[in-house]
């Protein structure tokens, strides 16, 4: 027998030495709650994102589209906080959170981010719904809001994306590989589905029709991105050789029908013909609505199983861990 | 092998307490705070006897894993895990053809064995992760969870770029090795380090460790085993990656993959920044955009 020369290079790239198989990193231990969470973040911040945006157009016919995605951005907030504290296996410690600021982890950036978006997203959904019961609103109530809006969008900017660094800053392969990647498109797909629920309250409680015009090139625009960045992203993750746990049959299927083509495409063509066609067709689809916003889910579902399932792949991870091609 | 003078002091079996600064005569030097310390672990030396995970589970008070066989080798530990701080492999090496290999490489037997545990990073990409600050770098420049502050998040275990640190169900707190903070607290050398009875891990100064590793390296050339070289040393493979060394670090004679070790494992922060960036880069250009459109909604 031959002994080994001094690190000896790959066999061949597909084929790597593992230890009987068994993973070389820990999987996360998220699960629903997690995908949930971040599900929720985007639409939350991209709703209050949208509101900011056309609350600076001072176009009078928006009003309802703004107080729509202030009151979304508030309920993401107050439901996405219990999420994370209940993923916690010591729930009761949460506020431990609270004790350092950590540029070195996404978990510790987005809990101050979660933090001040919620705080200027109740401040501004407050000021919203007080107004909107007074005869005549107060002018410095107009002006505090409008000064308010705009840390709540830059928040909800970041709410939206951190959770793209927080699985890409973990040894996990699959998150690991395309850091840019993922982050832009949550904020892509954030986007989409910030629309999607706002077309759907726009449809339930009463929305002008230049909203309806202006949100249906929104969400045109969102998924043609997002489609572009799941297709480069599939593409990144070959590259790097770490694809397969997310081209197993299951979440394979999952993610090319449900996430890009149900999730974005769909809607991409939808939306596209209503732009192009503003007289055929004049309510926005709720069950499209409804595709973004499945979609939306199941991408950051399909994502984040795909990622624990390649951290119990030792080839995966060797293949994201070995160093300079060959 | 020479004896520590000051073992002479202590020639009663039965001790009536901890001998000051015992390290010194079980590792040869004191530990102090302030100075780096770790492991280098010689694989050539293991010869599998998992002493080191007994004293482990001893010392630390952590309960026994499951009992069955495994089936991979003699290796029934399987990995690291929260109640699970030391770790032997166990490789046999089989010929090409599948049966069993004939000759023998010198110096070597045709089984690898090391003895896993937390490398102790530095920088450690679990602290860099943990968002209560429960995982610090102690006086000693080794990682520790603090278990009073621990909430079990648990980023730090697909932060780890080893498979090391792990949650425990039982209690919901992260685990992992602590390099006996305890117990370098009160001048002991850790407990795997001083069990070991070839050697194979070996407690010490950094600085003094990496002199021996080299040496050992050299040594081991010499006499013929060509493909020894150190993991985790500053400048070798596993310091990678802006890992800049692995406090403990180890001797290996196969590629790392064989052990279950990255080739070039790398520190996740630094993917921190361009994940940010082109999230809030891309979101920002929706964003302007749904300005413009809401815009040119008004001018018609």
């Amino acid at each position: 027998m031959n002994a080994p020369a001094l690190l000896p290079e790959r066999a061949t790239d597909r084929q790597i030495l593992t230890y009987y198989g068994l993973p070389a990193v820990k999987p996360s231990l998220w699960g629903g709650l997690v995908s949930g969470y971040i599900f929720i973040a985007g639409v939350g911040g991209s709703a209050q994102i949208i509101a900011t945006a056309a609350d600076f157009a001072r176009d009078p016919r928006l009003a309802p589209v703004i107080r729509q995605g202030r009151y979304i951005a508030l309920g993401a907030a107050i439901l996405g906080a219990p999420l994370l504290i209940i993923d916690l296996h010591t729930p009761q410690r949460w506020y431990n959170m609270l004790r350092i600021c950590r540029r070195t982890s996404p978990m510790s950036i987005g809990t101050w981010v979660l933090m001040s978006f919620g705080l200027s997203s109740f401040a501004v959904a407050a000021l919203q719904y007080v107004s909107g019961r007074l005869r005549r609103p107060s002018r410095t109530m107009q002006t505090t809001m409008k000064l308010l809006e705009v840390p709540a969008a830059l928040t909800g900017m970041a709410m939206s994306t951190y959770t793209g660094a927080l699985l890409s800053a973990t040894s996990t392969p699959l998150w690991a590989a395309a850091p840019c990647q993922i982050a832009a498109l949550f904020g892509a797909s954030a986007m989409a589905s910030g629309t999607a629920a706002l077309a759907l309250a726009g449809q339930c409680r009463g929305a002008s029709s230049e909203a309806g015009r202006a949100l249906d090139r929104i969400a045109f625009l969102a998924s043609a991105v997002e489609v572009v960045l799941m297709l480069s992203l599939r593409r990144r993750l070959y590259e790097k050789g770490v694809a397969e746990a997310l081209g197993d049959r299951g979440s394979g299927l999952a993610y090319d029908f449900g996430a890009v083509m149900l999730g974005a495409g769909v809607p991409m063509l939808h939306h596209g013909r209503r732009i192009l066609r503003p007289n055929r067709a004049r309510r926005p689809s709720m069950m499209v609505s409804l595709a973004v916003l499945a979609g939306g889910f199941l991408l950051r579902h399909i994502l984040l199983s795909a990622g624990n399932d390649s951290a119990r792949r030792p080839n995966d991870y060797f293949r994201f861990a070995g160093g300079p091609r060959q | 092998m020479t004896v520590h003078p000051r073992v002479l002091d202590y020639p009663q079996s039965f001790l009536p307490g901890v001998i000051p600064d015992e390290a010194e005569l079980t590792a040869g030097q004191r530990v102090g705070a302030g100075r780096s310390y770790g492991f280098f672990t010689d694989t050539t030396l293991c010869i599998g006897c998992k002493a080191c995970e007994v004293a482990c589970k001893e010392w630390n008070a952590l309960p026994a894993d499951d009992l069955g066989l495994r089936g991979t080798s003699y290796d029934n530990t399987g990995d690291l895990s929260a109640t699970t701080w030391r770790h032997v492999h166990f490789i046999e090496h089989i010929a090409e053809n599948g049966g069993r290999a004939t000759t023998m490489p010198p110096f070597q037997s045709n089984w690898l064995m090391m003895s896993d545990v937390c490398k102790h990073c530095s920088p450690a990409p679990c602290l860099e992760a943990c968002p209560t600050g429960a995982i610090f770098r102690t006086e000693f420049d080794t990682v520790v969870v603090q278990q009073d502050i621990c909430n079990g998040c648990g980023y730090c275990v697909p932060a780890c770029p080893f498979g090391v640190v792990d949650v425990s169900l039982e209690d919901g707190k992260a685990h992992k090795c602590t390099l006996c903070y305890d117990r370098l607290k009160g001048g002991l050398e850790p407990a795997c380090a001083k069990s070991c009875p070839t050697d194979s891990i070996q407690f010490g100064e950094l600085g003094e460790l990496h002199d021996r590793a080299h040496q050992r390296v050299e040594v081991l050339h010499a006499k013929g085993v060509e493909n020894a070289y150190l993991y985790g040393a500053p400048g070798t493979p596993g310091a990678t990656g802006g890992l800049q060394q692995l406090n403990a670090f180890f001797l290996l004679t196969a590629p790392p993959e064989t052990y279950n070790l990255p080739r070039a494992p790398s520190r996740p922060a630094e993917r921190v920044g361009p994940s940010l960036a082109a999230g809030l880069a891309t979101i920002a250009g929706l964003a302007f955009a749904s300005l413009a459109m809401f815009a040119a909604g008004r001018a018609d």
